[in-house]
């Protein structure tokens, strides 16, 4: 409980930071005063037009991608796993660019819900090929299914972006992942998704756990695991599908960040999504802030920083621990 | 598959293969033809010059290529090199695929070029790779590939199929000057005289401009197009853009300089676009639909003192934002004709 307390913390200080430093040099005090009362000075336009905006889906976007893979490591039972498992990303992808090539969609705020449709999509036909059968719907079977699906959806995507150059264009961008760039309003648009599909992981936390004692522990304790699994892939839908549609693909976060959560908590589930939810945007607002100083007077997009800080510590993390077996 | 290469202004089809085209031809008289009269460029482009003696050798990055008799089927790969080509009165067979809407109209090339064309109607293949199967079915006895990104090993399969000239020795990925390409793809068929003739006339017609109008000799300019997250690309001295405005006269702000490395372009973010304040003149060139309309909506943009005192040039019009990041001894006066006039109402502002 103090961890998570003590993450809080954090986060609000990200955040602050977040708001405080950018490719333009503004004074902390002048920041400050600056929140509370814009005064239509370009910096007060800088503040409150890209700053704040940033931050927030900063903070929803880390928060959705930390929880989904938090989530999708439980459900799958592989360590490995990345929110983008189960095809949700490749069905983002494939809407963003068709809606970009078949309906000239340019806008971020028209594409983000055919982002969302497909990965929604991509879920219900990785589901249903996963489960066709006899065996059911174990976590092999989807993990497989969402792959075969994955790769036809990029070989796809693909394609489509020889094809249509202005898909290409607008995809190039997306596909590398930003919180930079996006208007304010996709912010609302996104939120309501990413809220509820948070409120729902929190809420699979116990019968993940019991259902980490195996299938038949869990129908012993009176669950059913399918309705789990269900449950859970609607909550990454949700999670993936909004923050994936809105600032593109961020792979590293939704992978690393349960293995430090779980470093730190142990495998209660009841603990590692919330601990997700609160460290993933520390991570991701933390490295959205380094791009922005690194290459002054222009920015390096978060999906690059966060897979070049990502990546050490997440070899440092698999060196210098048994990994938490799920 | 993270790089920032890819979205590289230079990178994006705008940009990399528009080429130029040429053509200016007699529509583009209009504007500044009635400025310089002349326009002779391409009147010596549709009578084919009689050629240099056969074979030429010509050296390029990855050696020399010799041509053994005056080219009647030309394949072109590179984007500007099917504008030289035209110019110089040679119909190619296979020109990449630059914007989609000049392959369905066009023939696929800018509306610059079109005249010249005669009514042909050449194989518009893929850009952004080489369509080896589509030039191999022309059977060309020239591939010209000046204006592109060319690899070794494709340069030794295109070699295969007819002798092919590739970029000049000394420049990264599509750094060369235009009038380079333009004198390398001259040499190529055996016609260097006629290729520097049009060089020259196009660059009178730019100083010529300038001339024209002394208030822009005065008018620091900075040339930009809009990124993908809300900020925008500035391009080096060097570059391509660059070399047209200065040629018109239009110098660059000294704040900017400093901004440049190795490469062509610089990135301005969101936050620091008020180094365009720095200018007297902005001039917008929208490579990229989405992108620009989002920044033109923001307020860090609407907000800058010369977008407010309406000392801005914004370009949306494909065919106008591709003649910009490209240009060619046929484009130029297409460039001129519709660019001088706003420059000259923004700078009145």
């Amino acid at each position: 409980m103090l961890g998570l307390l003590a993450l809080v913390v954090a986060l609000a200080v990200t955040a602050l930071l977040s708001i405080a430093v950018g490719s333009r040099g503004i004074a902390p005090g002048e920041v400050w005063r600056l929140l509370w009362h814009p005064d239509g000075s370009d910096n007060a336009i800088i503040v409150h037009d890209l700053r704040i905006p940033r931050t927030v889906l900063g903070l929803l976007v880390g928060s959705a991608l930390g929880v989904a893979g938090g989530l999708m490591q439980a459900l799958t039972r592989n360590p490995i796993a990345d929110p983008g498992l189960l095809g949700v990303n490749a069905g983002a992808s494939a809407a963003v660019v068709s809606a970009t090539a078949f309906f000239g969609i340019t806008d971020p705020l028209g594409y983000v819900w055919f982002g969302f449709l497909g990965a929604a999509a991509a879920s219900v036909v990785v589901y249903v090929i996963g489960t066709a059968g006899r065996s059911g719907a174990t976590p092999v079977r989807l993990a497989l299914a969402g792959t075969a699906v994955t790769f036809a959806l990029y070989a796809y995507v693909q394609g489509l972006t020889i094809l249509d150059r202005e898909a290409l264009d607008q995809y190039r961008f997306w596909q590398i992942g930003a919180l930079a760039g996006h208007p304010s309003s996709l912010n609302l648009q996104i939120a309501p998704f990413i809220v509820a599909g948070l409120l729902l992981a929190f809420a699979l936390g116990r019968p993940l756990n019991a259902l980490g004692l195996g299938d038949e522990t869990g129908r012993a304790l009176g669950l059913s695991p399918n309705r789990v699994r269900i449950l859970g892939a609607l909550s990454i839908t949700l999670l993936c599908g909004a923050a994936t549609a809105a600032a593109g693909p961020i792979v590293f976060i939704g992978l690393t960040v349960p293995h430090v959560v779980r470093a730190i908590t142990g495998p209660d589930q009841r603990w590692v999504l919330p601990y997700c939810a609160v460290l993933a945007p520390v991570l991701l607002l933390g490295a959205d802030v380094i791009g922005r100083i690194v290459t002054r007077p222009g920015e390096l997009e978060v999906g690059i920083v966060s897979a070049v800080i990502g990546a050490p510590v997440f070899i440092a993390i698999v060196r210098r621990r048994r990994i938490a077996q799920l | 598959m993270a790089t920032r290469r890819p979205r590289d202004p230079a990178f994006s089809r705008r940009t990399l293969l528009a080429g130029g085209a040429a053509a200016g031809l007699g529509l583009a008289l209009g504007a500044c033809g009635s400025d310089d009269g002349s326009a002779p460029g391409t009147g010596a482009a549709v009578t084919p010059a009689p050629g240099t003696a056969f074979p030429v050798r010509v050296p390029h990055k990855f050696g020399t290529t010799t041509v053994r008799a005056a080219p009647k089927r030309v394949a072109s790969v590179g984007g500007g090199d099917v504008d030289t080509l035209l110019a110089l009165g040679i119909v190619p067979l296979v020109v990449p695929d630059i914007e989609p809407s000049w392959k369905a109209d066009g023939g696929g090339v800018g509306p610059w070029s079109r005249p010249l064309l005669r009514g042909a109607e050449p194989t518009v293949v893929s850009s952004q790779e080489i369509g080896f199967e589509q030039i191999a079915a022309a059977r060309p006895d020239l591939v010209s590939a000046v204006e592109f990104d060319l690899k070794r090993s494709d340069y030794d399969k295109l070699s295969d199929l007819a002798a092919t000239i590739a970029p000049p020795k000394g420049f990264a990925a599509y750094t060369v000057p235009w009038d380079t390409m333009a004198l390398q793809v001259g040499r190529s068929v055996g016609r260097l005289a006629a290729a520097r003739k049009l060089v020259a006339t196009a660059r009178a017609q730019r100083t010529q401009a300038g001339r024209d109008n002394p208030a822009f000799a005065r008018a620091r300019t900075i040339l930009v197009d809009p990124d993908d997250a809300g900020g925008v690309y500035v391009f080096a001295p060097g570059d391509v853009r660059s070399r047209f405005l200065e040629d018109i006269g239009l110098q660059p702000p000294a704040a900017v300089d400093s901004l440049f490395g190795e490469q062509f372009y610089a990135q301005i973010s969101a936050e620091r676009l008020d180094i365009l304040d720095e200018s007297d003149l902005i001039i917008l060139v929208g490579s990229n639909t989405g992108p620009t309309k989002a920044l033109l909506a923001t307020r860090v943009w609407t907000q800058l003192k010369n977008v407010k005192s309406g000392r801005l040039v914004t370009i949306t019009e494909p065919d106008l934002a591709i003649a910009m990041s490209y240009s060619s001894v046929l484009s130029t006066p297409y460039q001129l004709e519709r660019l001088v006039p706003r420059v000259r109402r923004a700078l009145a502002a």
